[in-house]
């Protein structure tokens, strides 16, 4: 054998292996690099939604065949749940006035689904000064409204969520009025959230400023 | 020499496997929220307004095709010749980015009330945002990255 041929050993494997799979985050990716021996290094990466697991796979060899057989049948298939529900919001509301509330979210998912929506919440009350920032988990309701021939959608939603930082439940409440967003409606309950500001039987209050918008969920 | 044969395979693996951490961090949707308030490093000017600091609430979604959805919603706060003045800034999401850095960029189409009494414009805005900060630009104009100062933005895989 020529001794200037790099052996990998077992236990050099291992560490690369660890490595790879230490520095990998995330989607379908496949590397081959082809290596100046004349080797193969073949990286086949699956994943999607964040909760997903990720699962990594390695192969190397002197000839570059298992690398080839991996990649020939690797399967690359997008994982993304059936979602049925979208919606996105940023602004203020008017709390024990002239102060306000800050948020901005994202929540999307299936419908009535415990633990089946994702999304984030941040929502911070000037006044109180509490800062509510978690995942969402689950939409509770939604209707969506789309006018025939087009025009702007509106809709509710309600969906709740865990603070990341102390573990309370919150559950927030919107109305999307249509364009630009100057009588949607927003409110929060939950994790000392509440406030004195001018919230009506609906448990919501209009915007200050900023806009909701209910989403098509098709496009993505 | 059979050792720095090793070695090299072993820092070439590695290279290779950082920036495919690089290109994933790229190519996966992302989520963006933020609520909060943020403070303009002295001196900073957006059409005749000195700007003191900000308060903003966004929530967005960029896809890895660059395509967004979501709403950003910023008032900038400082004072002009004629005292105190807000800018309120209403902007929807249409694209965007996954930086490198960590950071992501988005942009779409804004309203921008200067709070001079002057109806609102159709304003093409950006911003590069971090977990500490954001980086604001209204059509031609980047505005000094703010720094957070209550609040926070979250950056997350979507």
């Amino acid at each position: 054998m020529d001794n200037s041929t790099p052996k990998l050993t077992p236990a050099v494997l291992k560490w690369l292996c660890g490595a790879v799979i230490g520095v990998t985050v995330l989607p379908v990716l496949a590397v081959v690099v082809v290596l100046p021996f004349a080797g193969r290094v073949a990286l086949a990466f699956q994943g999607g939604d964040s909760a997903v697991a990720l699962t990594s796979q390695l192969a190397l060899n002197p000839t570059g065949a298992a690398a080839d057989a991996l990649l020939s049948t690797s399967t690359m298939t997008p994982q993304s749940p059936t979602e049925t529900a979208k919606v996105t919001g940023g602004g203020t509301v008017s709390v024990d006035v002239p102060r306000y509330a800050s948020f901005g979210f994202v929540a999307q998912g299936a419908v009535g689904v415990p633990g089946g929506a994702k999304g984030n919440l941040n929502y911070v009350n000037h006044s109180t000064g509490i800062h509510i920032n978690g995942p969402v988990d689950t939409i509770e309701e939604f209707t969506l409204n789309s006018p025939p021939g087009g025009g702007a959608t509106t809709g509710t939603a309600t969906f709740s969520g865990v603070d990341r930082h102390n573990g309370c439940s919150f559950t927030v409440k919107v109305t999307d009025n249509g364009e630009p967003g100057t009588t949607d409606r927003f409110g929060i309950t939950g994790c000392d959230a509440t406030f004195s500001g001018a919230v009506g039987a609906d448990g919501e209050q209009q915007l200050s400023g900023g806009n909701i918008q209910i989403h098509p969920t098709q496009a993505h | 020499m059979k050792r720095l044969s090793i070695l090299f395979v072993v820092a070439l693996f590695l290279a290779t496997a950082a920036a495919s951490s690089l290109l994933v961090s790229g190519a996966g949707n992302t989520e963006v929220t933020g609520a909060g308030t943020a403070a303009f490093p002295a001196g900073s000017v957006y059409n005749g307004v000195t700007l003191s600091g900000s308060q903003f609430g966004k929530g967005l979604v960029i896809y890895a095709d660059g395509s967004g959805i979501g709403n950003f919603y910023t008032v900038l706060d400082g004072s002009s010749v004629l005292g105190p003045q807000s800018i309120t800034v209403t902007g929807v999401v249409t694209s965007g980015s996954a930086n490198a850095d960590g950071s992501v960029t988005f942009a779409g189409a804004s309203s921008v009330d200067m709070g001079d009494g002057t109806p609102p414009l159709s304003v093409p805005f950006s911003a590069t945002v971090t977990s500490g900060g954001l980086t604001l630009v209204l059509g031609g104009t980047t505005l000094p990255t703010q720094t957070i100062t209550d609040g926070g933005i979250d950056i997350n895989p979507f």
